[in-house]
């Protein structure tokens, strides 16, 4: 059983309209169950008391998108370490990726100065045009 | 053999072209613009991938993404479908260099019938009568007066770099003459950044007749009969058919002679079409269509044949495996349906039943933006002669539901019922004589 093979069971599990699941089989055994409804109605509060604590108003990330089709590379070259980590600053200019397309390199650099929050696009893979690269938090 | 393949383009065209990859088996890959996320091309193909933002340029022009979507999707070829790169021969060239399969004639091909001068002078050597006009392109207005003198009036001036009816001009008094050569000129470089102008005759109200070929760039071109287009607004295609209504047997067997033979002295690849004009007893060459054309489906049906799955299989490097001739039955009729106002698509409902093909890229839902062809349809109908098919094209295009946006539907009906129409002896004019002529409304 493979983890790909788990994930469509719980997908399907979540789409339906059943409150519990289980599947047992040779090799594995799987219980699912979904939170009933009065536990669903207590999740907003929660979130709001945590709201309420967090006194610093969050600033909003932007993204990052690709100007261009081809190919995400996250290194200047296969060993080198990635031209930015999650969690550091990085200034207007800074390259933070490059994109081949046509057997040319091309660099992206950052226009504004930001902190990278999450990178959004796999290392090698197709990206298109207009697809969200990184998340960034504007400085 | 192809086993893959990227669809440089969108709209019913896309969708045709997916249809007969799916037949045959083979990976489609869909590109889009912003502006066409959702359409019906990229739900169809087997991956789909956005090439840039809604202006064409950037988008279904754009070589570079289009070529490393292909590279990266690991395509074998590409198909240009209709406009766009389809005659771009530079085009056809970086996709040949990055060691994809381009699906259309060779580059070199593709410049030569490009480019109306030469093509002119191609036609000649092969025999084929062509318009009496400049075989030379038109530097000045001296020039141009002695040669419009010499021609005649009313002649019409044309940009040796262009198509589909843009960049041309009608002169129909020498007075007219200078400007039209300026403006004709600026209109060229702006349209196909190239600015030069050569002069023909004008035809008055000839019909647009063209041959459809198919040759596999090892020696075998056949052709597949005729088209008729007279039906024509502003040199804008409207209802084509074959055969054609109006057509001495000698004259259409010569024609198809004609196309074959200079088809064959250029070494032509792919699909082509020959366009003629014909007036009376006499035919003159226009120009080349170096790719698959809109109005296909008709030659389709009269002849049995899917001319995608042809164009596909040459690229491919297979010899033409179809009888020559190719047998023709019945009569085949298409109206293009074009969306005269914008919107989201609220209904469809295409007709059903007997005789009738539809290429759409429509259904409940599809956007239809303003930016790119107006065309959203083709009714395709075929039956066992001229007057079925009328008739059944009528009742298809009463039973079309399309709500959300406006077409052309109720004005293609009256051309259909329209006296010149149903007599078959109309021209190009026809649709001027329909709408402009107080009597007729």
């Amino acid at each position: 059983m493979e983890i790909k093979e788990f994930t469509q069971i719980i997908t399907i599990f979540e789409q339906s309209s059943l409150s519990e699941m289980e599947i047992t089989s040779e090799t594995f055994s799987i219980h699912l169950k979904k939170p009933t409804t009065n536990e669903l109605k207590e999740l907003p509060k929660i979130i709001k008391t945590e709201e309420k604590k967090d006194d610093k108003p969050k600033k909003s990330t932007k993204t990052i998108t690709s100007p261009i089709v081809g190919t995400f590379y996250r290194t200047p070259s296969p060993d080198s370490p990635p031209y930015v980590e999650v969690g550091k600053p990085i200034r207007t200019g800074d390259v933070v990726c490059t994109i081949e397309a046509m057997k040319l390199m091309n660099q992206m650099e950052a226009e504004f100065d930001c902190e990278i929050v999450a990178v959004l696009a796999d290392q090698g893979s197709l990206v298109e045009f207009g697809q969200p690269l990184f998340e960034v938090l504007p400085l | 053999m192809i086993r893959s393949l990227l669809i440089a383009n969108r709209g019913e065209i896309a969708v045709r072209i997916i249809r007969t990859c799916q037949d045959m088996g083979i990976r489609t890959v869909a590109v889009y613009s912003q502006a066409d996320a959702g359409s019906l091309h990229t739900k169809m193909a087997d991956s789909a991938v956005c090439i840039g933002p809604h202006p064409s340029h950037e988008s279904y022009l754009n070589m570079k993404n289009i070529i490393t979507a292909a590279y990266a999707t690991r395509c074998d070829a590409i198909h240009p479908g209709v406009g766009f790169l389809a005659e771009n021969p530079l085009f056809a060239e970086e996709v040949e260099r990055a060691g994809l399969i381009f699906i259309g004639p060779e580059p070199k091909t593709m410049r030569l019938v490009g480019d109306k001068v030469r093509s002119r002078h191609s036609a000649l050597e092969a025999g084929i009568p062509v318009t009496p006009g400049s075989m030379e392109p038109v530097s000045n207005s001296e020039e141009g007066a002695k040669l419009a003198q010499q021609i005649g009036y009313p002649i019409i001036l044309k940009a040796a770099a262009g198509g589909g009816g843009r960049g041309m001009r009608i002169v129909h008094t020498p007075k007219e003459l200078p400007q039209a050569l300026t403006i004709a000129s600026q209109e060229a470089l702006s349209f196909f950044s190239d600015g030069t102008i050569h002069m023909e005759k004008y035809v008055v109200n000839p019909k647009h007749i063209e041959i459809q070929l198919l040759a596999d760039g090892q020696g075998k071109v056949i052709h597949l009969g005729e088209r008729d287009c007279s039906v024509q607004k502003n040199h804008q295609k409207l209802i084509e058919e074959s055969p054609s209504p109006y057509f001495n047997v000698a004259m259409r067997k010569q024609m198809e002679t004609d196309a074959v033979r200079l088809f064959t002295k250029i070494g032509y690849r792919g699909a082509g079409t020959i366009e003629f004009l014909v007036k009376d007893e006499n035919y003159w060459f226009m120009e080349v269509n170096a790719r698959v054309q809109v109005e296909h489906p008709v030659t389709e049906l009269v002849s049995l044949s899917d001319i995608i799955r042809q164009q596909i299989l040459i690229a491919s490097g297979k010899e033409l495996n179809l009888p020559n001739p190719v047998p023709r039955y019945g009569h085949a009729l298409e109206c293009r349906i074009n969306a005269t106002k914008v919107g989201t698509v609220t209904k469809f409902s295409p007709p059903l039943g007997p005789a009738v093909r539809i290429d759409t890229h429509l259904f409940q839902g599809a956007k239809v933006s303003p930016y790119y062809d107006a065309l959203v349809a083709k009714i395709i109908v075929h039956t066992p002669d001229r007057q079925q098919s009328i008739a059944t094209m009528v009742r298809a295009l009463r039973e079309l539901v399309i709500e959300g946006i406006e077409t052309n539907v109720e004005s293609q009906i009256k051309i259909l019922l329209s006296e010149p129409f149903q007599s078959g002896i109309f021209g190009t004019d026809l649709y001027v004589q329909i709408y402009d002529d107080p009597k007729k409304r």
